[in-house]
Formats: structure tokens, sequence, C-alpha cells
């Protein structure tokens, strides 16, 4: 331990110990310091200018990081590494023209073969999956519990699986296409990004979004798949083969186009995907999230968190009689939750961290 | 996330994620990601421009992932995460550029990123604290910015940071010494008083 009866403030400021006391709540650092304190009491002077002075070198060096944009920034690491390691690949593949020519008839033969056995069922969710990986490395997740699940992906985006469900989703999206597959009904909210489309893939049915939310039914043992849409526009497709990627625009031409409101049918055994208008337009507030509506005017954080908290199924953690009254307006109908709580932050300067399932949020309050 | 303490255990494990991480395993760097990337960014905005910051962050890990096999087993991950930062920042930048360029950043931070966003809600307050804190920190060279961010934020022992920038410990002593004392200044007295006569009373 330091002499610190010759300390000078910045002396104070410098030293480990002191600072120590200053940024946590360490109870026996505490008692150190109350205890020098009632000492040398001619000391307080300094002793609280060096408090301050530490205070302010922390704000200094802060700065102001959403979770959102670490998100975004992580996924822009994985992308890189991935184009640059396939770039590597492309040219270590040389090889002789007619072993090349060879290869390429016999993948023919196979993709004829192929199309011919799988023209009449479509392809199953776990032969989805495993075609797939292949291509990515997949987690899935299932919701095993009797509530809903909130299942936030790669790139921001989130997907509300219901109860017996099933979701795969790569590690990181590819550069072109953003794909999951489903089994079960899920609710989509997704990051907007024209040029990575969004697919949902499940047994028969295709669904390609740029930016929106929407809701997928298709449990494996239902007669029928069902597409609703909230926000933006969504097309749907039959599902045709194993082979997933970026479709032509020409295949969901002959696919249907959604509007709010809208849902599209697929009866398994008939051929054709049937549109029809809901019959109870998303206009009041109801139970599940497909159809709440995240409109705020000078609405609470208390209030928004407790919406959120059963639309999502998550719980918050936060001190209420600090931001709990905070108003704020916003629009967030259709934004991926961690959108929604990335904007409710900004508008609150309040910040959040999702700990252990729990989404903890910190602010100073907005008086 | 920025961990509270960095001690014997985070350092073990850091370089159990790392051993994994030089095998090939890319869920081990996206850990690695997570627990450094906000400090790093951090720690960038501090010295250098804001628009180079979030690349150089990413070329750190693509590039320790692409050169995994030429990497070392045995180091201090966090150190070295820093020096890479501080590598890929100050490629291509003289040091003139980098004067100027901060401070007009640091202006612009104090403002509070005034995007469409945040544009509804503005607190008086909180402007006058951010104009007064970033005076502050214009008072500042790079360098006291620099050391006042690996000290106070990074929690970095002062022979760590004289490694890191390549100085004597003696130097980094002296300029933490003088940003400080330009910071006293910032000490509110009124506030300070307040204090002093509370703390007496209580």
């Amino acid at each position: 331990m330091n002499n610190y009866l010759h300390f000078s403030t910045e002396d104070f400021a410098q030293d480990e110990y002191f600072i120590g006391w200053v940024a946590s709540t360490n109870i026996e650092k505490e008692a150190f310091w109350q205890n020098w304190l009632e000492t040398y009491p001619f000391k307080r002077m300094e002793v609280e200018a060096a408090r301050q002075l530490v205070l302010i070198a922390q704000r200094a060096a802060e700065s102001e990081i959403s979770d959102y944009d670490i998100q975004v920034l992580k996924e822009s690491v994985f992308e890189k590494i991935e184009t640059i390691e396939n770039k590597g690949k492309r040219i270590a593949w040389k090889v002789p023209l007619w072993a090349a020519a060879a290869v390429v008839t016999a993948l023919l033969g196979l993709a004829l073969l192929y199309n011919f056995t799988n023209q009449r069922s479509s392809p199953k969710y776990s032969q989805l999956v495993s075609n797939a990986s292949k291509k990515y490395v997949l987690n899935e997740v299932e919701n095993k519990s009797k509530v809903t699940m909130l299942v936030n992906l790669p790139d921001g985006s989130s997907a509300i699986l219901r109860k017996g469900s099933k979701l795969s989703y790569p590690n990181h999206f590819g550069l072109e296409a953003r794909e999951v597959f489903l089994t079960g009904e899920a609710f989509f909210e997704i990051v907007r990004s024209p040029q990575r489309p969004f697919y949902v893939y499940t047994n028969e049915v295709t669904t390609k979004v740029l930016g929106t939310s929407f809701n997928v039914r298709a449990y494996q043992d239902d007669k029928e798949v069902l597409v609703s849409v909230k926000t933006g526009r969504v097309s749907v497709l039959k599902t045709s083969g194993l082979e997933t990627g970026p479709q032509e625009e020409k295949n969901f031409s002959e696919g249907l186009m959604l509007l709010p409101n809208q849902q599209a049918v697929f009866e398994k055994g008939q051929t054709n995907l049937v549109k029809q208008t809901k019959s109870q337009p998303g206009q009041s507030d109801g139970r599940h999230i497909d159809q709440m509506r995240f409109e705020y005017n000078e609405k609470t954080i208390a209030e928004i968190f407790s919406q959120l908290e059963q639309a999502y199924n998550i719980s918050f953690v936060y001190d209420s009689t600090v931001i709990g009254d905070c108003p704020v307006t916003a629009s967030l109908t259709g934004e991926p939750f961690n959108q929604k709580l990335n904007l409710i932050c900004k508008a609150v300067r309040a910040k959040y961290e999702i700990v252990n399932g729990k989404v903890i949020v910190t602010g100073d309050g907005c008086k | 996330m920025k961990r509270q303490d960095y001690d014997h255990e985070a350092v073990n494990e850091d370089l159990t994620l790392w051993k994994q991480m030089l095998d090939g395993d890319k869920t081990a760097l996206g850990t690695l990601f997570d627990i450094y990337a906000k400090e790093l960014l951090t720690y960038g905005y501090r010295i250098s421009p804001s628009e180079l910051v979030k690349d150089a962050v990413q070329d750190v890990f693509v590039n320790i992932w692409l050169r995994r096999n030429t990497l070392s087993h045995d180091i201090k991950v966090r150190f070295y995460l820093y020096r890479c930062l501080r590598r890929a920042l100050f490629k291509g930048i003289s040091t003139e550029e980098l004067n100027n360029t901060i401070t007009t950043d640091l202006e612009r931070w104090a403002v509070s990123e005034n995007s469409a966003e945040t544009d509804w809600i503005s607190s008086e307050s909180e402007n006058h604290q951010n104009n007064q804190l970033s005076e502050a920190l214009s008072g500042l060279s790079p360098r006291e910015r620099e050391v006042i961010s690996l000290k106070y934020y990074s929690d970095m022992k002062l022979r760590e940071i004289a490694a890191l920038l390549n100085l004597k410990e003696q130097t980094i002593a002296n300029t933490l010494q003088n940003a400080l004392a330009k910071l006293r200044k910032y000490v509110s007295h009124s506030v300070l008083l307040f204090w002093f006569l509370g703390e007496k009373i209580l």
C-alpha cells in the first residue's frame, strides 16, 4: 500500500487502488478510503478532486458504440473472410481442360437425374438442411418450450419461433443471399438489404423478402402452408428442389406477391398457391406479435418494455425509477428486435446488453 | 462487452480461444471478436478519425484468421490485438494529418451523432456536459488522449502502455501527468465545495 499522505490530486488520480475505488463498489476498498479520510480529513479536497478527475478521464475515453453496430461489424468480418477464402479456392482450381469438361458432364448428368427423381415430391426440411450444411455451418434452434422463443439472426434480423418449431440458419449469411430453413411456424422481422434478399425455405414453399415482417406456418403434419404479411412486400414460391440460393426473378414471377394483410395458402397435394385477404386486418393490438403494432406516440419506456416483453417473450431489467417514465415517439412496426432496442435506447440515451437471455437497460434518465 | 477486470483467468481464457482459433476454429474467432470488438473500437475512436476505425478493426480480425498458420501460439492476446489495431490505423497516415482530423472528429462526437434517428430527442444539459468534455479533450495532444484512453478505459499499466507505444515508461508517466493537469481545470469547484460540505454534515 502506498503512503497516501503526501499524494497530490494528480497522484491519487493515477493510483490503481484509488481508480479501483472510484470505478467499482468494492466493499473492502470503500472501507479503506472512508477510514483513511476519517484519519486525514484535511485531504478530503484532494481526494474529491481526484475522484472527479478520474471520472472525467473515464468519460473522455468512452465512446458511443451500440451492440447493433458491433453485430453488423462482426458479420462483415466473416463475409470478408468468406470472400477471400472463396477467391483462393477459385485460383487453386487449375485443372486440365479435359478433366474439367468431364466433371461438368458428370454434374449435368447428376443434375438431370436429380430433377427427375424430385419432380413429384417437394424436399423435406431435413433434406434442405443437410443439403445446405454443405454450403454453411448451420445452427439449428428448436423451440421445445411451451411459449414463443426469440432467435437473433446474424444480420440483426429476428425470428420469433412458435413452440415445436425448428429453424436452421448459418453462422453468417452469404454475400448474395440470406437463407434460413424452417419447419413449424415463425414470425420474421427482417433487416432491409435489397442487395441481399432473405429466403425462408420450408418443405413446400419458399418465401423471399428484401426487408419486412411476415409469418410463415409450415408444420410437417399440417395440410396447408400459410405465409402472411404484416409489413412490406413478400414473394412466395413453391419450393422446387434442394438447390437454394438467389433465385431467378422469373421463378418468382410464377409465384405470388403478397402485400400487408394478405396471405398465401398452399394446400399439400395441390399445385397452386392461393392468395387471400386476411379476415382480420391487423389494426387491433392482438396478443401475438404478428398482430401487434409498435407505433409509439409519447409512450413511456415502462409501457414499451412491457409490450416488448410480451411480444418477444424476453424479460427486461432496468431501473424504472430512472428511465421508466421517459417518453418515446417512434414507429417501429416491422423492425427487428435488436433494431427496436437500438432506436429506443438512442432516443432516451440508454444502453442495452443481452445477458443470459435478459435485456439489461441502463441510462441516466431524461430529466 | 468490456471486461470488468482483466485478471489471470481472463488471460488464460483468451489464450485457449486463441489456440482454438489458430487450429481453424472459426467460432473461437467469433468469441474473441465478441470479447474485444467494443474495447478496440472505443480505443480506435480515441486515436484516429472515425471513418477508418471500423475498417481497421475488421482488418485486424480478418488478418489474424487468414494468417493463423504463421502466428505464434503463445502471446498476450489482448496486447497483440491492440498492437494490430494501432498498426492498422496508423498505416498510411501522417502524424500531422492525424492531429487535424482528430480534433474535427472529436467535435463531431461531442455534439453526439445528430442522425435522423436521434433527432427527435435532445437534452440540453447533456449537450452542455458534452461540450465541456470536448473542450477538455481538444486541449489534449493526440498522445495524451491515447494515454488517457489506455489508462482509464483499457485499465492498462504504464509498463504496458509504454510497450504498446514503443516509448519509455517515464515518458508515459510524464504524458499522463500533463494530461491530468490539463483535465483538472474542468473539475468544477462549486460541485467540489458542495460535496465537501455535504459529506461533512453527514
